[in-house]
């Protein structure tokens, strides 16, 4: 598993989208990268994910739910219980940190992300560690 | 406006007495009466409140008496039943607006009580007792001068001498006798006295009621002036929040295009997307290379924006690893200095307490620093240490650049102000240092430095291990 996790991806912007894509699919060469559009994409598949993701990103700023939303209705799944939900924001402040805190993610990531160290942030998500990376 | 009705409240009721008390509801005025005549109406109310059962005692003692002691009960005479009626009139009146119309009843009415009688021969001749006649009349005056203005008064008083002054003085065995020229002139001075006390009463009463008004003007002002105060403390409030608001959504703004020209390029400056010429490769190095640059000063002014509104929250954590902290932001440096003939030293405790911080705040503190000393020293070495020293770890940066002359010491703290040495370089915002300096404070410790020019500078950050002020956020 850890060599292939299962990655699920939520984001509104396109180019952010084919970032990831690229990065994930391309570059680590992941075979089970689901990438959903926004949130109603995200409403209409998350039911049938299959495999189950091991890892969740979540942009924050989607509509018309929001990540904080979506995290809710994922925490309802009963594979999504102890899966990492991470949030993939390009808001940095730490007030909006805090809330993703309290909410209840298993960390943040900061946009821009860093191309080179991401499959190492990857594998430490996996392994349960909860990151902050605010400042790139 | 909340002290307002409280100041009315003070008027209506006494104020020692929250409620009011019996005596005071019979002797309320009329609400629609000027503030300085309603102490006039009480005081009119009072009075023949007082007097209404003492004339009646007087007008039915006699009659119920005799009729107790099986007599003949005369009825009470025309004068004593008029003034009964003028009395209870007169205070009927005096808690009306027509507070003026019970007032000139009072005064007539020990007037009406002496030459009513009179004319009326009520007395067998030469019965009029002369001084219960002056008694009655100065009363009139006495009431004029509470109840009226001191002209009026005046005129009462020298209208009721007047009639003294006609009044037929019969004698007991029948004849007319001289007018009552003594009392014509105690009279007279009795109501110029009374006009005169009465006039300066009625000054008294005016200042009163002028400095009550100027209390309440002054204390509407003071209201005033805090509900200004007020509203201009929430508009600060107000506009610190869209000004947080705004900076959270450009950094959102410019971060997520920053992301996709940083990395797209990357990607194809790394070959993902097939081979790329050395010059290629280069030329989008340079591209991601300003890309960042352009990503620091939007972190930068944000921060600096941040810092001076107040409004730049630490995210504090618990056992923070500034061993591991300084060993990136050495990385960082070496990376910096490239092949400048200058050695990167470290000399760390190894037993450094974990502490209580931001850790991206400190990991920027120590960058802005260090790259600093890389960027200014050409030869030499920067020497970072950090030491333990009971409560709190004492970092050091030490190079061998170029100084800092004791003139620009306090320039190298100010936002948006570079030395001259500092302009000569490229890049940079003039903010790190700055920003350096209060995100130490705001960690509750200190920044300063140790120059001389041609020798070398050192920068020194003391941190507390474990600030009780930083609460950990995610506590």
């Amino acid at each position: 598993m850890s060599n292939e996790p299962v990655v699920l991806y939520v984001e509104d912007d396109p180019s952010s989208r084919k970032l990831m894509s690229m990065l994930l699919r391309g570059r680590m060469k992941l075979p089970h990268v689901t990438i959903l559009e926004d949130s109603e994409d995200f409403l209409a598949h998350v039911t049938a994910l299959d495999p189950k993701p091991d890892v969740v990103f979540l942009d924050i700023h989607v509509k018309p739910h929001d990540g904080f939303e979506m995290l809710e209705m994922l925490r309802q799944f009963e594979w999504a219980a102890t899966t990492p939900i991470v949030a993939l924001t390009a808001s940095v402040m730490n007030e909006e940190i805090q809330k993703l805190g309290t909410a209840g993610f298993n960390g943040c990531i900061s946009k821009p992300i860093d191309l080179n160290s991401f499959p190492e942030t990857l594998d430490s998500i996996l392994a349960g560690e909860v990151l902050w990376r605010i400042v790139n | 406006m909340t002290t307002v009705p409280t100041m009315g409240k003070l008027e209506i009721h006494s104020l020692n007495t929250p409620t009011r008390s019996i005596w005071d509801t019979l002797t309320q005025p009329a609400s629609t009466l000027k503030d300085d005549t309603k102490p006039k109406a009480r005081l009119l109310s009072a009075v023949l409140l007082v007097l209404l059962p003492l004339a009646f005692l007087a007008a039915f003692l006699s009659p119920i008496t005799s009729l107790l002691s099986g007599q003949v009960a005369a009825l009470p005479s025309v004068s004593t039943m008029l003034s009964l009626a003028m009395i209870a009139a007169g205070y009927a009146f005096s808690r009306t607006r027509y507070y003026s119309v019970g007032a000139w009843l009072a005064i007539l009415m020990p007037l009406a009580g002496v030459l009513i009688p009179i004319y009326a021969g009520e007395y067998p001749a030469g019965a009029v007792n002369t001084i219960t006649a002056l008694f009655f009349l100065t009363l009139s005056v006495t009431m004029a001068g509470l109840l009226l203005s001191s002209r009026e008064t005046l005129i009462v008083g020298g209208a009721i001498a007047l009639v003294v002054l006609t009044l037929p003085r019969q004698l007991a065995d029948g004849t007319t006798a001289a007018p009552y020229a003594s009392e014509f002139s105690y009279i007279l001075i009795t109501s110029i006295i009374i006009a005169l006390v009465g006039r300066n009463r009625e000054n008294y009463v005016r200042l009163l009621v002028k400095s009550q008004s100027d209390l309440k003007q002054s204390l509407t002002a003071t209201e005033d002036a805090r509900v200004q105060a007020e509203a201009s403390r929430e508009r600060a409030e107000r506009s610190d929040q869209v000004k947080s608001a705004f900076l959270a959504s450009m950094s959102h703004e410019l971060r997520t295009p920053l992301n996709s020209i940083i990395n797209f390029t990357r990607f194809v400056a790394d070959g993902d997307t097939g081979e790329v010429t050395e010059q290629q490769k280069e030329l989008l190095t340079e591209v991601i290379g300003s890309g960042i640059h352009l990503l620091n000063l939007i972190n930068d002014v944000l921060d600096m924006s941040k810092i001076e509104a107040g409004s730049l929250n630490l995210f504090i954590e618990d056992n923070v690893n500034l061993d591991s902290i300084l060993t990136s932001t050495l990385a960082t440096g070496r990376s910096l200095l490239k092949d400048k003939a200058v050695k990167l030293e470290k000399d760390i405790d190894e037993n450094l307490p974990l502490i209580r911080a931001d850790r991206q705040r400190i990991l920027q503190i120590l960058l802005n620093i260090i790259s600093n000393a890389c960027k200014f020293t050409e030869e030499g070495e920067i020497r970072v240490s950090a030491k333990c020293k009971q409560d709190e770890i004492v970092i050091s940066i030490t190079d061998t650049g170029p100084g800092i002359a004791p003139e620009d010491e306090g320039v190298v703290f100010q936002a948006f102000k570079q030395t001259k040495t500092g302009l000569r370089q490229t890049g940079g915002t003039g903010l790190g240092m700055p920003i350096a300096k209060s995100l130490t404070e705001a960690h509750g410790g200190r920044l300063w430095l140790d120059s001389q020019v041609g020798k070398g500078t050192t920068f020194y950050v003391a941190l507390p291990v474990k600030s009780e002020t930083l609460v950990p956020t995610l506590a």
